[in-house]
């Protein structure tokens, strides 16, 4: 029972401390806060307040501690004291986050990013090193994607 | 600490060297400027995709790597106005570091 909560307090911190559980995190809160004040606003009360926000974190703790345990690749290295692979979880997580980004940044920005981390864990680089590439990478090509969004937009607009 | 220089002057003077894609880039103008210049990997993608849409580059995909989870490299090179734009400014540049040398 203790090596359960040992476990558990050791999820919720490594879901602020590991980059690629951090950013799923941030996914499943977004999922669960959007969620629960669409549930909130149009079967409720027609309000969105604090205690759907406070839900919404509960909830999305909960989820994500569970559905971290259902994928593997992204349960974090304290879990099972597993190390050797965790390098290669941050080029899956940018796998994943490709699926967000137009084409032509994914393939193009994201594929050097992914080029560069594959080079560094080959060349036995320190984890650190390769966390910050990949927490660069999905600044950056988020950045890239909403500036590129943004000129689209404004490029339909002024067409229009 | 880096010097500054715009991301596009550069990319566009280490483009005269030869065709080129985003990592190499940047490798280049660090060894070109002795480690002087540290271009920012966010930064180099939209100064490519500008001078492209400004007609200085053109651009094409290789075929698909296996390091880059399948995805294909883009290779830029530099267009004819591009040379001539390259070679205005190394001139201006010239010019700004020679005037320089003669103050001092």
């Amino acid at each position: 029972m203790k090596n359960v909560w040992s476990k558990l307090v050791a999820s919720l911190v490594s879901q602020v401390t590991d980059p690629a559980a951090f950013v799923f995190y941030i996914i499943v809160v977004s999922l669960s806060t959007m969620g629960l004040a669409f549930i909130s606003y149009f079967r409720i009360d027609q309000t969105f307040g604090k205690g759907s926000v406070l839900a919404a974190l509960l909830l999305s703790f909960i989820l994500n501690f569970l559905l971290r345990r259902r994928w593997k690749f992204i349960e974090p290295a304290v879990m099972h004291g597993r190390n050797a692979d965790a390098d290669d979880s941050q080029s899956r997580l940018l796998e994943i986050w490709s699926a967000l980004l137009p084409a032509r940044i994914a393939s193009e920005e994201l594929g050097d990013y992914i080029e560069k981390i594959n080079w560094l864990t080959s060349q036995g680089s320190p984890r650190w090193i390769i966390r910050l590439q990949t927490v660069s990478a999905i600044f950056w090509t988020g950045l890239n994607t909403l500036s590129y969004v943004l000129k689209q937009l404004g490029k339909i607009k002024s067409a229009g | 600490m880096g010097l500054f220089i715009d991301t596009r002057v550069a990319l566009l003077q280490v483009l005269t060297e030869g065709e080129g894609y985003g990592l190499e880039l940047i490798e280049r103008v660090k060894d070109r400027s002795y480690g002087g210049i540290l271009l920012l990997e966010g930064r180099v993608y939209p100064a490519l995709r500008e001078l492209e849409a400004d007609g200085l580059l053109a651009s094409y995909e290789s075929d698909p790597i296996p390091e880059r989870g399948g995805r294909p490299r883009r290779y830029y090179k530099i267009t004819a106005e591009g040379r001539r734009t390259a070679k205005q400014q190394s001139k201006a540049v010239r010019g700004l570091f020679i005037h320089e040398e003669r103050v001092v």
